[in-house]
């Protein structure tokens, strides 16, 4: 059985160097949901223009 | 100047579950910092899975009483739910190449089936602009939007049916959550503040398309 327990780090000694794929995934989760943020006000704008 | 205060609250609330994840939940001890994508991962998944069974929900109905509220409803759940699952699966192959040593691996059912379920409800979008017929379009529309919603618990339960490199779920599952109570209280926020980013970008979308709709319509008259 494949396990999924997940427990905190308390030695930061352990800790392995994975922070780039961490800040690239937040950076461009945010960024998608800014872009289409942004989308949706320009859609909105344009249509009430017509 | 007027504030909308929907998106406002969402996007304040995104900021401090991104503020409070990053700074103030412990690293995990065996993944280091990659394992905080899982604060942005798992809730865009569940989102995408909520707004794409409100499509299916929203269709159902509107094949039942036809009101154009509904197809403007499961439209905008559907574009909503693909921003999200374009963000899990994005951050999903992200998380994996540190911990698995790949991004992806075409074997691994589930990431085989949320790419489908991506590709069912972009045809969805593709398929609405290519049908003229406001009625043809909203009906076609809903027979896909509610066999797409089928893959849903198909992806939720590929982990126990498939050997998958996916881990058993830590939350979703009928014991005990797998995880320490700080991490797991941020990823409760999580869950809510992007469920609500999820009602902000809805109501912005439905309004869309009633604006669009309505000026469609002058334009009709006006012809």
């Amino acid at each position: 059985m494949r396990k999924s327990v997940m427990q905190p780090l308390r030695e930061t000694t352990l800790m392995p160097e994975t922070s780039a794929y961490f800040h690239v995934a937040y950076t461009v989760a945010l960024g998608i949901y800014a872009a289409y943020a942004l989308s949706l006000y320009v859609r909105r704008k344009r249509v009430r223009a017509k | 100047m007027k504030i909308s205060w929907l998106p406002a609250i969402a996007g304040a609330a995104v900021v401090g579950t991104v503020i409070r994840a990053v700074f103030y939940t412990p690293l995990e001890a065996k993944q280091g910092a990659a394992q905080k994508i899982f604060y942005i991962h798992v809730p865009a998944a569940w989102v995408a899975f909520l707004a794409f069974f409100l499509v299916a929900v929203a269709s159902g109905v509107y094949l039942w009483i036809r009101d154009q509220r509904l197809d403007r409803f499961a439209e905008s759940s559907a574009e909503v739910g693909v921003v999200f699952t374009t963000v899990v699966l994005i951050t999903g192959p992200l998380w994996a190449k540190p911990i698995w040593g790949t991004y992806w691996a075409w074997w691994d059912v589930r990431l085989i089936s949320t790419l489908f379920l991506w590709f069912i409800y972009v045809s969805y979008i593709v398929l609405r602009g290519a049908i003229e017929s406001p009625s043809l379009r909203a009906r076609y529309s809903a027979v896909l939007g509610i066999l797409g919603a089928f893959l849903i618990p198909f992806i939720h339960l590929s982990v126990y049916l498939f050997a998958t490199m996916h881990p058993m779920p830590i939350v979703g599952k009928p014991s005990a959550p797998s995880l320490p109570n700080e991490m797991l209280l941020t990823l409760m926020i999580s869950l809510a503040s992007f469920t609500l980013l999820y009602a902000a970008f809805m109501r912005s979308r439905y309004r869309y398309a009633e604006e669009r709709d309505a000026a469609t319509a002058r334009n009709h008259s006006d012809a």
